[in-house]
């Protein structure tokens, strides 16, 4: 086992690299729902996203409740059922202002899209509050090293209209968290850059404290900058001096307090060759990476955009040829390869769902006690419509759950619903979830376990 | 005449206004508290635009940086986050965006690592720091250093508790580390983390002569006219000049844009807003399949975007034209790999030729432009004619409607062309209403694929690639491009665009009285970009603000 001094040693100044095992049995309690020292096993939340919706016909299982049949599009996730639960026939209560920027807004935030369209200049769109994920992290991101930590697969996404279809992870209007593409560099900023010469780690460690009165310095700064300025501004401010602080407490912090610790394996970085993008082993190299960051308890909230709202992937590995948007406005009969496209999306989805069931945490595994919202920017892709939403939870949240259960709402219920459950699963007593149409007061008790 | 022309925006308002209202089921409550754009009706009076930070373009953070540091800056990608594009461009992003915590962490990753390269590198900080140090601390050359550095990079002199703060921060730090070198990189990579450098705090004073409007201060115009013109911190003469109080006034700015204008940062950074009005920067990861595409290469889509700036920068800055040239020139500049696509004979060596082309006329014919609107496999009149009506003519598309109708398959054999494929988005509502301004001008540049090489025939059927541009007919894409280049809106737009990326923002209603003058000056000097980047200097609208104000 590792010396925890080497360790702590490691983590200032960025240098070295080591890492917290996952939890054996040995170290939990005999509950499995503990830490061998008393404290709760965490639970955490994500999203996995993708865009351009889905084939309903091919989505939605035909039948409901417990032990429900996996549909055509499900079935890469038969490893993983029991952790499951899919809920369909919901509808995104915010309005439908315009297509795949109010649907992706209202799954992800429960609130309605801000357009940004003056007149004679290309429209935009941002979120009205925070996403989901966000919400969850000021809570569940209180003490561990990163608040939350945001993947991305597919570059082909879109830029152009606003941060609505770019970013899934936002912390306000205009205020995004711009996610990393590179497994690799996701690696070098978590775990941090190696010094293989003591000296000049040595030296790198003193550096830190520095950094320190320094950002303390610049947050002094902002602060000062904040009385001279109007409302707007001194929002944007606000935001910035949060970072500076999260920076300034992680060069600070002790890692994590779980497991034994070894050194892992840098990840590859996966560039795009020849027009083709490597999707399946990016999503891999993440999934894998983002095991090991949930085992460490380096970060309890994540996001990973597959593919992004309106993306234009080429899903070239099911014989696409055409981008991803285009395929599903343009492809005729039944769609053949825009089907085979979310199927092969749900492939990737079974391999970190997989991954993190097949991670001993205590008794059971770290799927148990996450949770994981798997949603799209539109219901239909061809279409562009909002009800009858494609609705995911993987994971039972530590029990807050069904798995392996299909519901389907018949009179088209509050799709935010979902969230506020989700929000709850994580052990926050919130009382409301969303905004204008899309708020609700009460969670979807049909899939919450009893 | 010159109303017309200041209006340009307005035509098609009532048609847009009938289209939103078609979008959207209605049971959405929240009101949009900042529609960011003109309203409907212009005023006479004029008033200025509200101040607000403005956070540096990753361009800016990138330029100043080489300026300051005094080196070849090289930053990998993704070592900062990307700007934020909004209504077309970045500087207008930048206005709005926020630095989210991992921003936070790229900055201060980067700056500090900038500083500790600049540091270490013993044949040229002694230039940078300006002062030999007598020991691991020295009081009088750290505190001129900083003094020195700080104006540069906070963009105006330090105030004395600023100066105490940074001087007080490296001598820790020279302590500390027992290093007069490494505790200046300390203070460095600090101070161009600082809000002070990584906004620029244009905030206004009040203006003499007018109650409740603010007056940009000197300094603030020497930022404003370095970020607009050369696209990085102001340098020591126009700070200079700027403390002298020279930018207050018309013919103080006068001197000084000609002056910035004549450097050659001037063309690159023009050169950067014309790419993203025509949003080029698609072309980076340009992605064509080589079998169907036989033209295409690693390295085509740089080659597109040069083609593009080429003729920008010769109209602009070598001939300094008429800008609207670049709707009709016959000229235009091909590589090798280019030469393939429009099936030219290649020039030789790696170098740009210039060669005048008979099938196409200017930047709608250019593979650049019609390579990014379009999709990976196929032309887009929807993309092509949006970016036309968007990026050229000033209007407003509005966004994709919430539902869309189930269109009919086409039978096998069926619906051979874009145009036949697109007819029924032109007759079922709610597609009609938009597609209807895109389609027809797109359908105008038919005639060039996906990669913008000439064809006459898809899928064995003769494309018809005539329309009408708001009721004035062409034949094909060459009598497309002299509609533009005499259509009465383009000027206009393009300054327009100017000046939305020069102040980051688009235009409001209160600013029209002040814009009007410069679309004058602009149609006056005969479309000249010199002559209208001068005028959006000098107008009141970039000189004048308003408070921001205190609800957000």
């Amino acid at each position: 086992m590792i010396n925890r001094r080497q360790l702590l040693r490691g983590l200032f100044g960025g240098a070295v690299v080591s890492v917290g095992l996952p939890l054996l049995d040995v170290m939990s309690s005999t509950s499995g729902q503990a830490h061998a020292d008393g404290t709760p096993l965490p639970k955490r939340f994500g999203i996995f996203f993708w865009g351009n919706g889905v084939r309903l016909a091919k989505w939605n299982p035909s039948n409901t409740g417990a032990g429900f049949t996996l549909s055509e599009s499900l079935q890469p996730l038969k490893n993983v059922k029991d952790q499951l639960t899919v809920v369909s026939g919901m509808k995104i209560k915010t309005g439908n202002e315009r297509g795949h920027h109010a649907g992706c807004v209202g799954i992800l935030s429960g609130a309605p899209m801000i357009s940004q369209d003056p007149k004679g200049a290309p429209y935009a769109s941002t979120f009205s509050n925070r996403s989901i994920d966000q919400a969850i992290a000021a809570e569940l991101g209180k003490t561990t090293r990163f608040k939350s930590l945001e993947m991305a697969i597919s570059r082909n996404v879109v830029g152009s209209e606003g941060t609505t279809l770019r970013y899934v992870s936002h912390n306000g209007p205009d205020s995004p968290n711009p996610p990393e593409f590179d497994p690799k560099k996701l690696f070098e900023r978590v775990f941090g850059v190696g010094f293989e010469d003591p000296e000049a780690k040595k030296r790198e460690d003193l550096k830190v404290g520095l950094r320190r009165s320094v950002l303390d310095a610049v947050w002094g700064e902002a602060k000062s900058l904040q009385s001279k300025v109007g409302a707007a501004d001194r929002v944007r401010l606000d935001a910035h001096m949060t970072g500076i602080r999260a920076l300034e407490t992680r060069l600070a912090s002790l890692p994590p307090s779980v497991g034994a610790c070894a050194k892992p394996t840098a990840p590859g970085s996966y560039p795009t060759v020849d027009g083709k993008e490597p999707l399946e082993e990016r999503m891999k190299a993440f999934s894998d990476l983002l095991a090991l960051v949930l085992a460490c308890d380096i970060t309890r909230v994540f996001s990973i955009q597959f593919t992004g709202s309106v993306g234009y992937t080429v899903f070239w590995q099911v014989g696409a040829s055409g981008g991803h948007h285009e395929i599903t406005h343009d492809e005729p009969g039944e769609q053949p390869t825009v089907q085979a496209s979310t199927v092969f999306t749900m492939k990737q989805l079974a391999y970190l769902l997989e991954k993190l069931k097949a991670t001993p945490e205590g008794t059971g595994n770290l799927l148990d006690r996450t949770a994981i919202l798997c949603s799209s920017d539109t219901a239909h892709g061809r279409e562009h419509t909002i009800d009858d939403y494609p609705i995911l939870v993987a994971g039972k949240a530590g029990g807050a759950f069904k798995g392996d259960y299909h519901y389907r709402s018949t009179s088209g219920e509050n799709a935010s619903s979902v969230l506020l459950s989700l929000v709850r699963s994580m052990g926050i007593a919130a009382t409301e979830f969303g905004k204008g149409g899309g708020l609700v007061t009460k969670g979807l008790s049909a899939i919450e376990a009893a | 005449m010159r109303t017309q022309l200041a209006l340009s925006g307005t035509v098609l308002s009532a048609a847009l206004a009938a289209c939103v209202g078609d979008i959207g089921d209605g049971d959405g409550t929240f009101q949009n508290p900042d529609p960011g754009g003109p309203t409907t009706t212009e005023p006479t009076a004029f008033t200025p635009a509200p101040s607000r930070l403005r956070k540096l373009t990753r361009a800016q953070y990138q330029n100043s940086l080489r300026d300051l540091l005094g080196t070849a800056v090289s930053l990998a990608k993704d070592a900062l986050e990307d700007d934020s594009e909004r209504n077309g461009f970045s500087a207008i992003g930048a206005s709005y965006a926020t630095i989210s915590p991992r921003g936070v962490e790229q900055y201060e990753a980067a700056s500090m690592a900038l500083a500790k390269q600049v540091m270490a590198d013993t044949a040229n900080r002694g230039k940078l720091v300006g002062c030999s140090p007598a020991g691991a601390t020295d009081a009088t050359c750290t505190r001129a250093f900083v003094a020195k550095f700080g104006r540069r990079a906070f963009r105006r002199p330090l105030s004395t508790d600023e100066l105490d703060r940074w001087v007080g921060i490296a001598t820790d730090a020279q302590t500390k580390l027992t290093s007069f070198w490494e505790g200046m990189e300390i203070a460095i990579g600090g101070m161009l983390t600082s809000p002070h450098f990584l906004y620029r705090e244009e905030l206004g004073e009040p203006d003499p002569a007018r109650p409740g409007v603010l007056r940009y201060t000197s300094l603030e115009m020497a930022s404003r006219l370095s970020f607009f013109l050369r696209d990085t911190t102001p340098d020591d003469a126009l700070l200079d000049a700027a403390e002298r109080g020279d930018l207050v006034s018309v013919d103080g700015l006068k001197s000084q844009v000609e002056r910035l204008l004549s450097d050659p940062a001037a063309r690159s950074s023009f050169d950067a807003f014309f790419a993203e009005l025509l949003h080029l920067s698609p072309l980076d990861g340009l992605t064509r399949d080589k079998t169907a595409f036989p033209a295409m290469t690693a390295t085509l889509g740089a080659s597109m975007r040069s083609e593009t700036l080429k003729l920008f920068d010769e109209i602009v800055f070598e001939r300094d034209a008429d800008v609207r040239e670049l709707f009709d020139s016959p000229t235009t500049f091909v590589n090798a790999e280019l030469a393939k696509v429009y099936g030219l004979t290649p020039p030789s060596g790696s170098a740009f030729a210039k060669v005048t082309l008979t099938d196409r006329l200017g930047i709608l014919g250019h593979a650049s432009f019609l390579s990014v609107n379009a999709h990976v496999a196929s032309s887009s009149p929807t993309y092509r004619g949006k970016a036309i009506r968007e990026r050229f003519l000033c209007e407003s598309i509005p966004a994709p409607p919430a539902s869309v109708p189930p269109l009919p398959d086409p039978a096998p054999g069926e619906r051979a062309t874009a145009r036949q494929r697109l007819e029924m988005h032109r007759k079922v509502e709610p597609c009609a209403t938009c597609h209807k301004m895109m389609d027809p001008v797109g359908l105008g540049l038919e005639n060039y694929d996906a990669l913008g090489a000439f064809r006459d025939k898809e899928n064995g059927t003769t494309i018809d690639p005539s329309g009408d541009l708001d009721g004035k007919a062409f034949a094909g894409p060459k009598d497309l491009a002299k509609l533009l280049r005499a259509d009465p809106r383009t000027g206009p737009c393009f300054a327009r665009n100017l000046y939305r990326h020069a102040s980051g923002h688009v235009e409001l209603p209160g600013e029209e009285p002040a814009l009007k003058n410069v679309l004058s000056t602009f149609e006056g000097s005969g479309f000249r970009v010199k002559s209208l980047a001068l005028a959006i200097v000098t107008s009141d609208a970039f000189r004048f603000a308003v408070a921001q104000g205190d609800t957000p």
